[in-house]
């Protein structure tokens, strides 16, 4: 049986420390590019793991890998509509994450907030496209995703995804081109 | 646990209590594909929360006699559909740090007030006077002999009595009793205590 098996995450602590281990990281980016409160980063890397538990018998290893699978259920728990939810689930006494944060655990959070900054701000301007386009951008141009991960993750084709991105990437081009500098060249006086 | 944990090992332990508390389904991975998107897929399990947890341990195949779900504060919810699983529960329950004996055979005292009277130790309440109503979204406290017991529905308004524990309630030294005196559901009780209680019989 395959330790390393998604499915066995509900069930399975030796599993579940293994898939949490190799994916802690990418879980506390993923929500840090998007929220800048340590103690809501917290709460919501929490909520990431306790919705893939509960949907651990849904994964299937044909539509991507572990990670994409991941990522996806991370969107959904970082949505707003998700939040409520979330926040209903742990005042039902689940895990309340912010009262394991200690004083160093807040710093290194915020150090970590402030480092995916600049991809913050970037999801700010992304705000603009359309959700489809923002979707696919969001996934490859922030969270590293390859488009064909992306589209795994969104359940559309390959090819509709690399459509998307590059309509977002055009947009985004036109977006950002007016603050940015043009020429890295001294500006005559 | 050592000074020098961080939160996310912190964290690890919290969820390896809730997935300590799933059993392992009988064929892993039997469950045919969802055709639903992921994303859509993940958003209705996680929203169904935490009763889910409940829930799945009653369903596959044979009726549980007893589910258990740990949180996060180190209380329990225990669920207990029949009668029949005593050894198995408190089996559980002591893996979880709760000194626990359970005995569901029917044993009591007559009591020594006169005819028609239930001589009461202090404190002590059953869950007939909880009055478990499948459904009814009731809720009470109890407070038991020191230990504070939160009954509630089952899952998805399952029969059985359910009730939340707090072990940190148990009085060191102390068991935690689960019995009945009539061997019925409507007369479980429990009690934290030093020695087996012996309740009055009802009159």
């Amino acid at each position: 049986m395959d330790l390393d098996d998604p499915r066995r995450i509900g069930f399975d602590e030796a599993a579940l420390e293994r898939f949490y281990r190799a994916h802690v990281e990418l879980v506390e980016r993923f929500v840090a590019r998007r929220v800048g409160d340590p103690h809501l980063v917290a709460d919501l890397t929490a909520d990431v793991f306790l919705a893939a538990i509960d949907a651990a018998p849904s994964y299937d290893s044909r539509r991507g890998p572990p990670s994409a699978w991941l990522v996806g259920i991370a969107r959904n728990v970082v949505s707003s509509e998700f939040r409520r939810v979330a926040r209903e689930r742990r005042a039902r006494g689940r895990i309340n994450a912010r009262e394991l944060l200690d004083a160093d655990d807040v710093v290194r959070l915020q150090e970590r907030i402030d480092a995916e900054g600049r991809a913050r701000r970037l999801l700010d301007a992304l705000e603009a496209l359309p959700a489809g386009e923002r979707e696919v951008f969001e996934l490859v141009a922030v969270d590293e995703l390859t488009p064909r991960e992306a589209a795994s993750v969104l359940g559309i084709s390959a090819v509709a995804a690399r459509v998307r991105l590059h309509r977002a990437r055009a947009a985004m081009r036109n977006a950002i081109a007016p603050d940015a500098p043009t020429v890295n060249q001294p500006v005559e006086a | 646990m050592s000074t020098q944990t961080i939160f996310e090992d912190r964290l690890l332990d919290r969820l390896r209590l809730v997935v300590a508390a799933n059993p392992a389904p009988p064929e892993p991975g039997a469950r045919p594909p969802r055709r639903r998107r992921w994303a859509t897929a993940a958003a209705g399990l996680a929203a169904a929360g935490a009763a889910a947890v409940l829930a799945v341990i009653a369903a596959g195949g044979t009726q549980a006699a007893y589910a258990i779900d740990s949180h996060a504060d180190g209380s329990v919810t225990v669920h207990i559909a029949s009668l029949s699983d005593a050894a198995g529960l408190q089996a559980a329950l002591r893996d979880r740090g709760i000194p626990a004996i359970v005995d569901y055979s029917a044993t009591c005292k007559p009591g020594p007030g006169p005819p028609g009277v239930t001589p009461r130790d202090k404190g002590a309440r059953t869950f007939s006077e909880v009055k478990q109503a499948p459904g009814s979204g009731h809720k009470r406290h109890a407070m038991q002999m020191g230990v504070r017991v939160e009954v509630s529905k089952g899952p998805n308004g399952a029969s059985g009595v359910t009730f939340k524990i707090d072990p940190s309630s148990v009085p060191a030294g102390q068991n935690l009793y689960i019995t009945t005196y009539s061997g019925k559901m409507n007369a479980l009780s429990v009690r934290a205590g030093s020695k087996a209680p012996t309740p009055p019989c009802p009159a």
